[in-house]
């Protein structure tokens, strides 16, 4: 991981590459009338991994100014509306560092992977983000 | 004993007749994809056919992260075709690739597209 800039831009392809694939798949499907061999939840992988936290939560991000609909005038409704965009922010940066296990999650629901491996990448992740923090604490590399 | 042989079907006219009685060229090889390999021809055919790719890749210049991702997007591409190719024979529909099969594809290709991604430089 060169940066963790990289990191970000390289979800986000993942997340328009997933919804392109979407795309073409709900084309052929409402084109051709086919249907899905297998669903969790009603929804095939490609919808699972659509429905990520860091999709919704960037949506909380967008949503929270456009909740001032009703000028009531009062000052919590300003600082409130702010704090729910900062949270949805928040919670964006916060997916990020989830994400990796969140995406593994789904594709080892969709082709049952033993949740060993889940575990596993939790706890790699766990230990990429403790040493990123060292590092930073000591002001070298570990 | 036959070693490595199990599972034999014998040859009787109804078997051959369930393989060859045709009514389009595709149609003969749906038939062996799904009755005699189980449904996974087409699946190992395209995983051959992204190795061949990325070896030829490989020929040119060694980045085997890269290659593969475009070997895989080769791949996606005939996936989503020979998914919406389908045959209903008995009332049941056969088709080339199932989901599971399909999916592989497109969800490596953007697994390698994000891994090239966050391995780079700048």
């Amino acid at each position: 991981m060169a940066e963790l800039r990289n990191l970000g831009i390289a979800f986000i392809v993942f997340a328009v590459l997933i919804s392109l694939s979407l795309t073409i798949n709900i084309g052929f499907k409402t084109l051709y009338g086919i249907e899905d061999n297998y669903t969790i939840d009603d929804k095939n992988i490609a919808q699972s991994l659509n429905d990520l936290t860091i999709v919704k939560r960037m949506n909380q991000t967008l949503t929270g100014p456009t909740d001032l609909k009703i000028p009531t005038g009062s000052f919590l409704d300003v600082v409130g509306s702010l704090a729910a965009a900062g949270i949805g922010a928040l919670k964006t940066i916060a997916s990020l560092i989830a994400l990796p296990v969140e995406i593994f999650g789904v594709i080892t629901g969709f082709y049952f992977i033993p949740p060993v491996f889940v575990s596993a990448l939790i706890t790699i992740v766990v230990l990429i983000v403790g040493f990123i923090i060292i590092s930073k604490y000591i002001g070298s590399d570990v | 004993m036959p070693i490595g042989i199990s599972n034999t079907t014998n040859i009787t006219l109804q078997n051959i007749t369930n393989l060859v009685n045709i009514t389009d060229p595709m149609e003969l090889f749906i038939n062996v994809n799904n009755q005699v390999y189980g449904g996974i021809l087409t699946f190992v055919i395209l995983w051959i056919l992204a190795v061949i790719i990325f070896l030829a890749l490989q020929d040119r210049e060694n980045q085997p992260l890269i290659n593969s991702m475009s070997a895989l997007a080769v791949a996606t591409i005939l996936s989503f075709f020979y998914r919406a190719i389908l045959v209903i024979k008995g009332g049941i529909v056969y088709g080339m690739i199932t989901d599971y099969q399909m999916w592989v594809f497109p969800i490596l290709t953007a697994l390698l597209a994000a891994i090239n991604i966050s391995l780079k430089d700048r």
